[in-house]
């Protein structure tokens, strides 16, 4: 099973600045998280139609660099954030290739299409709402019943409840409409940080629940259990149905079929002798065969 | 006799040049994050230390406001218009003190 520590912040914008990643990554482990997601968005809406079966999604963004400085500190995973307004986007999504190389895939709708259709049958990890388009999209509950028994999770951000009152309402109404269609089942707290100054400890994130609706546990799960039920439900469908997964620490070294069939024959050679040796003891009376007999086993 | 929490707070800001921090102008602050999030008539908020070479404040309020002044020293974001960040160090029903803050650091650094 893939290792994760707690506690998890799964929505950590990407910036071509590295210095301005570095200094959100320094802030995270000093405030005690170990598993982050750093998230490039994606338009599909605003994609050009290509040709049918092109592939459409950007790769992950390269941050082994990062990964290699922070290897110690913090597990970096890649997320994908896919904004899009119709169903069209389930095509694109089935026969594409980059969006394999992603730990998480989050699903932003922008219309009531595109939510209910994130909530029913979105081929994705998680849900999450724009904080900036205010709270025009609020989920009912028998979608958000069906997103929980898919394994779904909806995510709020809490950096917009920092940075402007009004986003902070928002995040509010769509956390307080979480609360009231499903009692806010599978629902985990991230930053959507965009400096390190936007950034919260783990215990006050999870403080947050108290007005965002949740309990007092669901708190702590929304930056820890829930999130690690997260990743193991994105591990479970980057994988498949696959009954067991083998990942090799080393380099794999593979032996050469003429040297098997080499060996192979020497151990016939070596057989034979045994072979004669247990027919001549057949021809001996029954005292010395027996001994033999026991000899050889 | 009314009980009291008390808050040990780290202040960080992107640039401290750029603010004046004072005690009036952080109780401020904080009393409008409170106004501004739970609408309500603004509590007693009583500065107990303040050190501005180390950006840190011991302040209390009534029990029954901990709660809610927690999350609203969370939610600060900005500190007369500089990013910022509250950090909640510490929060007790006894008195906090620098110095015993201090010396729990001193005693950290030494065992380890």
């Amino acid at each position: 099973m893939e290792q994760t520590r707690p506690f998890y912040d799964f929505s950590i914008p990407y910036n071509k600045d590295d210095s301005v990643l570095r200094a959100l990554l320094n802030e995270l482990v000093e405030t005690g998280y170990k598993t982050v997601a750093i998230d490039q968005s994606f338009d599909h809406s605003k994609k050009d139609p290509g040709k049918r079966g092109s592939e459409m999604f950007p790769e992950p963004h390269k941050i082994e660099h990062l990964r290699k400085e922070f290897q110690d500190k913090l597990r970096i995973l890649q997320r994908i954030t896919i904004l899009y307004v119709d169903v069209n986007v389930a095509h694109a999504m089935s026969v594409s290739h980059n969006l394999r190389k992603f730990n998480l895939i989050a699903g932003q709708p922008k219309t009531d299409a595109a939510l209910t259709h994130c909530c029913t049958a979105f081929n994705g990890d998680l849900i999450t709402f724009d904080p900036v388009a205010g709270s025009r999209l609020l989920v009912n509950r028998k979608a958000y019943q069906v997103a929980v028994r898919r394994g779904m999770f909806f995510e709020i951000k809490y950096a917009p409840s920092i940075c402007d009152s009004n986003n902070r309402k928002d995040m509010i109404k769509i956390a307080q409409n979480y609360c009231t269609k499903g009692k806010s089942k599978n629902v985990i707290f991230s930053s959507g940080a965009a400096h390190e100054f936007q950034l919260r400890g783990p215990y006050d994130v999870a403080n947050l629940a108290f007005i965002f609706g949740l309990s007092e546990d669901q708190g702590k799960n929304a930056v820890d259990g829930h999130c690690r039920e997260l990743f193991l439900k994105a591990e479970a469908r980057r994988l498949g149905k696959t009954i067991m997964f083998l990942k090799g620490n080393g380099p794999i070294i593979y032996s050469d079929s003429s040297e098997d069939e080499k060996s192979t024959e020497d151990e016939m050679k070596g057989l034979k002798p045994q072979i004669g040796k247990a027919d001549a003891f057949e021809v001996k009376d029954g005292t010395e065969h027996a001994i033999k007999r026991l000899k050889v086993a | 006799m009314a009980n009291y929490y008390y808050f040990d707070i780290k202040l960080k800001l992107r640039d401290p040049t750029a603010v004046a921090l004072t005690p009036s102008l952080f109780r401020s602050c904080v009393l409008d994050a409170l106004d501004s999030f739970f609408c309500e008539e603004k509590p007693t908020l009583e500065i107990v230390k303040f050190c501005a070479q180390q950006h840190r404040v011991i302040f209390r309020v009534p029990e029954q406001l901990h709660d809610m002044t927690r999350i609203s020293i969370e939610l600060i974001g900005h500190y007369q218009q500089i990013p910022c960040h509250f950090e909640i160090l510490e929060t007790s029903k006894s008195s906090l003190d620098f110095e015993k803050s201090i010396e729990k650091t001193v005693a950290v650094v030494s065992d380890d």
